[in-house]
């Protein structure tokens, strides 16, 4: 399969790219890694009039620890994030959750801002930055500004960002401690989830100060089980707890039915999943000394 | 695949019956929708508009209202082709009263074949959610802004 006819740009800067995303607006569309996109195109699904390949834009590979604060430039590749020594140490949910994105050539040249850009209610990325809060930076013709994740995706690959903007970058707080715990189930190994879930448990002495709880893959965006998330908070990380906690994920989730699963099913497995997660960042605080 | 769900608005069921019937309305509340034509009765083609991402198509497509029950039910026909595929669809809605509010509960079975179907199934589930949610939360906006 091939696409059809498209004209091709290579900016070399971001000033010169946002004039190109300012004179085409919605013709034109953003090449990064080319994971989503490619594959759309030579479908022949998408036919934008042109493509604007942002890989020689430079400045936009980074990872870097700004207070408490992880800053993760847009051209990141997932494999960068999977190795980062910095991620392993301050927020190695991340570095986890890579090893189950696609397969490692996938990873090679999937980018952390396009898979955010894409919005695909299964991502596990898009649900890492959700869950914990993080802020997107996004550059345009009127400069910088910084979207909070909660108002960055809008649904199934659509997001905030206007025609004539790019995200520059992601920023994520660091994890709390080692109470954290990722897992999406795959038909297959890399493949996109059917349901997942992501917690986050901040710990003050054995009681849970603050939990975060994600789900991707259950409804049009990530979500927050928020509900669930104020049963954990100040208690101690009982067993009959998680069961609770893990019934109200379930309801508060907002999953559709497909070829591969029913919603009832998303709703299970999304019980299933938290219950075990939970369990498994427990584990990891007993492991850490913390518990 | 089976789509349904529900909705809540807040006016009459007399008044929401009403107005879910009425071409002008649908015409009005459907996301993307370019012209919504009457060519017999209860029967209308309809251009549709619609993208997600860089997926962009222009759709036509024929909508059947049947099975009328004021104001408690009627059934919904729709087929549409574009360039990303084909999709075909029928069900019933259902409304029901509840104090001065109106629950609208819809389900049906919607088949989707094609490009679309090949590459982008497992994303139809939630584009159709995200469809039906914009459509009644327009014609919340109509029905509850003329009380």
């Amino acid at each position: 399969m091939k696409p059809a006819p498209f004209d091709y740009y290579d900016p070399s800067t971001v000033e010169e790219t946002l004039a190109l995303l300012q004179e085409h607006g919605d013709e034109a569309k953003l090449l990064a890694g080319g994971q989503s996109l490619l594959p759309l195109l030579n479908m022949r699904l998408a036919k934008p009039a042109l493509l604007v390949d942002i890989n020689r834009v430079p400045g936009l590979d980074y990872i870097r620890r700004e207070n408490g604060t992880i800053a993760i430039g847009a051209l990141t590749r997932h494999r960068t994030v999977e190795l980062s020594p910095l991620l392993k140490e301050h927020c190695p949910i991340f570095c986890h959750s890579a090893q189950f994105v696609g397969d490692i050539q996938v990873r090679n040249r999937g980018t952390f801002g396009g898979s955010l850009a894409h919005a695909d209610p299964t991502a596990q990325f898009c649900a890492l930055v959700y869950t914990l809060g993080g802020t997107i930076v996004a550059r345009g013709p009127a400069g910088s500004r910084t979207i909070p994740i909660e108002e960055f995706f809008l649904g199934p690959l659509t997001t905030a960002l206007e025609a004539t903007e790019m995200i520059t970058e992601a920023q994520v707080p660091a994890l709390p401690g080692p109470g954290w715990s990722v897992r999406g189930m795959q038909p297959r190994h890399g493949d996109f989830v059917i349901a997942g879930v992501a917690v986050v448990l901040d710990m003050e002495g054995d009681r849970c100060r603050a939990a975060r709880i994600g789900m991707y893959g259950v409804g049009a965006t990530p979500l927050r089980a928020r509900e669930a998330e104020a049963k954990l908070q100040g208690q101690k990380l009982e067993d009959s707890l998680f069961a609770e906690a893990a019934a109200t994920a379930a309801r508060e989730a907002d999953p559709a039915s497909d070829v591969q699963a029913s919603a009832e099913y998303r709703r299970e497995v999304v019980k299933w999943l938290t219950e075990w997660n939970l369990k498994n960042a427990r584990g990891r605080l007993a492991k850490g000394g913390t518990l | 695949m089976r789509i349904e769900g529900e909705y809540t608005l807040k006016a009459p069921r007399a008044r929401v019956y009403e107005r879910l019937l009425s071409p002008e309305a649908i015409s009005r509340a459907m996301p993307g929708c370019e012209s919504l034509t009457p060519v017999g009765d209860n029967v209308y083609e309809m251009v549709l508009k619609m993208g997600i991402a860089a997926v962009k198509g222009t759709y036509t497509g024929r909508i059947e209202l049947s099975g009328f029950t004021p104001p408690e039910r009627y059934s919904m026909r729709v087929e549409g082709s574009g360039t990303p595929g084909v999709v075909k669809g029928g069900g019933e809605l259902r409304l029901e009263e509840n104090g001065s509010e109106t629950q609208v509960f819809y389900s049906g079975d919607v088949e989707v074949s094609g490009k679309i179907a090949a590459v982008g199934y497992r994303l139809i589930g939630s584009v159709a959610k995200m469809v039906i949610n914009k459509y009644f939360a327009e014609m919340a906006k109509q029905i509850e802004g003329q009380q």
